[in-house]
């Protein structure tokens, strides 16, 4: 089993999200900080050698895309000796000896509760509702003021195919619909409110998964019209019309023993029960214009404790906990507990970057004493 | 104010009055003795500690836009049998009535958003100095 590694950002952060080459940064004083990738691989090769050399290259250099050759031998010089086999645990750089910039962009809220960054706008979720805000691709750039886009108490957000999904609660699942105008047409940037509860959503094989509870799944479709302009680099795919389907979601749950499922949610192509301990999935598939699960339930691993949310890294489930961070171990190389510890302690935001080309090897996590970016390494590393 | 009184009811222990002189009827179904489904509290918060949860929050008016009172013990401690650790005490239909309470988390089934506490008194515990900046996070993102 390829050993996780783990670099501490040791900073007041509270929340975190990856975006080109800046990690975005939310402090516990409210300000954004904008830190470059590069000056964390600076910071990394200046403390710690060769090792902070291999653990960039991990890191922000998935299958070695962008690394430099330096970066790309030590890390595949620490494979191939078997360092790769042994723990080195965490190593830490102060954020105050990376460079970086502060920002702040007027949020009129207690606190954020949720980020992303997508199609260069940063979207904040927050307890006085959701603001966003245009990114510059320059790092030390000066950030405007936020937009206050939904009043609501907005406690998550996602967002795809041109459309922001934000979760308010009891005031509902509201949508930004094109927001971004790449239909053609003018951008309308009233949210239109789809569902009336939403804890979370995601969006899954053309669908979208309305959470209105941490295991229960109201399901809604919507008609996806090309408009990418032609020679552009974007994907101009934008979602229209979205409405409740007529299939139950509780129907994707069926033989997971979902009764006492603690957490569901979908992963590229899978969907992700936590139930007991288990940790389970099986392949959603879109079939005569239904959204079914196939195949068997698999379980992928095991967990002890309360499950919060969890993640996909590659093939690793990470499972955040009311007390921990837990990698779930696969179950063909199953070790007796079926998991290993991270070792954040107790985690505010866990974060993965599935579709980043860059980024799809780690996830990262907030704790008490900062970031953690947390790498995990593919199994055909330890192959070589 | 009148001497603190412990009285046992069909109900449960009857502790009080607090200093607005009020009463808590700490039921016997939220208490970890009980075989309910019922949130209750674990066997290190027996209803004099129960008591003064409700206490601190009458006295520092942890109280919700909906009248409902709410609590945490210095540090977060635990004070559930399922990891629970928040107390609340929901809103009297009449002011002449007793409090009654129990221990919540926002990770309860369906209960999302009734369990958890508005920003405004999460930031109060803070700054009161009962929890930490990591803990207040967590409360307000329904991790507690």
């Amino acid at each position: 089993m390829a050993a996780i590694r783990r670099v501490l950002l040791r900073g007041p952060i509270e929340d975190a999200f990856i975006y080109r080459s800046s990690v975005l940064c939310w402090t516990y004083s409210g300000s954004i900080l904008r830190v470059p990738v590069p000056a964390i691989e600076r910071a990394l090769a200046r403390d710690y050698g060769d090792a902070g050399l291999a653990v960039s290259s991990l890191l922000f250099h998935s299958g070695g895309l962008g690394a430099t050759a330096e970066q790309s031998e030590v890390w595949w010089r620490s494979v191939a000796y078997g360092s790769e086999g042994s723990d080195p645990g965490a190593i830490e750089i102060d954020l105050s000896t990376v460079e970086h910039s502060e920002h702040r962009i007027g949020i009129d809220a207690d606190d954020v509760l949720d980020m992303l960054a997508y199609a260069d706008r940063l979207y904040l979720a927050t307890d006085g509702g959701l603001f966003s805000n245009e990114l510059s691709p320059a790092d030390g750039a000066e950030m405007e003021r936020a937009t206050h886009r939904i009043v609501s108490p907005t406690y998550a957000a996602s967002a795809s195919y041109g459309a922001v999904a934000a979760s308010c609660g009891e005031a509902g699942l509201q949508m930004l619909f094109d927001d971004f105008g790449w239909s053609g047409r003018t951008a309308d940037h009233r949210a239109q409110k789809v569902s009336d509860y939403s804890v979370r959503a995601e969006y899954a094989s053309g669908r979208l998964l309305n959470y209105r509870s941490r295991s229960e799944i109201e399901l809604f479709r919507g008609d996806i019209v090309d408009a990418t302009a032609p020679g552009s680099p974007h994907d101009g795919r934008v979602i229209v019309g979205l409405e409740a389907s007529e299939q139950e979601g509780s129907n994707l749950l069926e033989k997971f023993d979902s009764g006492d499922a603690e957490f569901v949610t979908s992963w590229l192509g899978k969907l992700v029960v936590l139930s007991n301990g288990l940790a389970m999935s099986r392949t959603l598939r879109r079939h005569h214009d239904r959204l079914a699960v196939q195949g068997d339930v698999k379980t992928i691993g095991r967990y002890q404790g309360r499950p919060v949310s969890a993640v996909r890294v590659r093939d690793r489930l990470i499972i955040e906990t009311t007390e921990e961070l837990l990698a779930v171990v696969p179950s063909a190389i199953e070790s007796d507990a079926g998991y290993e510890r991270i070792g954040t302690g107790l985690v505010v935001s866990l974060r993965a970057f599935p579709n980043s080309k860059r980024y799809r090897d780690m996830a990262i996590a907030t704790s008490e004493d900062g970031l953690n970016l947390i790498g995990i390494p593919r199994e055909s590393h330890i192959a070589v | 104010m009148a001497p603190t009184t412990t009285t046992t009811t069909s109900a449960g222990v009857r502790i009080g009055p607090t200093a607005a002189g009020n009463h808590y009827l700490a039921r016997d179904d939220h208490q970890h003795f009980a075989h309910s489904a019922r949130n209750r509290w674990n066997a290190g918060c027996l209803p004099p500690e129960q008591f003064k949860l409700l206490e601190a929050a009458e006295s520092n008016g942890w109280s919700d836009s909906r009248a409902h009172l709410w609590a945490v013990a210095s540090g977060l401690e635990e004070i559930g049998t399922d990891g629970e650790r928040i107390a609340k005490f929901p809103e009297r239909a009449n002011l002449a009535d007793d409090w009654h309470g129990y221990p919540v988390s926002a990770l309860d089934p369906k209960r999302e958003y009734e369990h958890r506490p508005e920003p405004d008194l999460v930031s109060l515990w803070f700054n009161s100095g009962l929890i930490s900046e990591t803990q207040r996070a967590r409360i307000k993102r329904g991790k507690v």
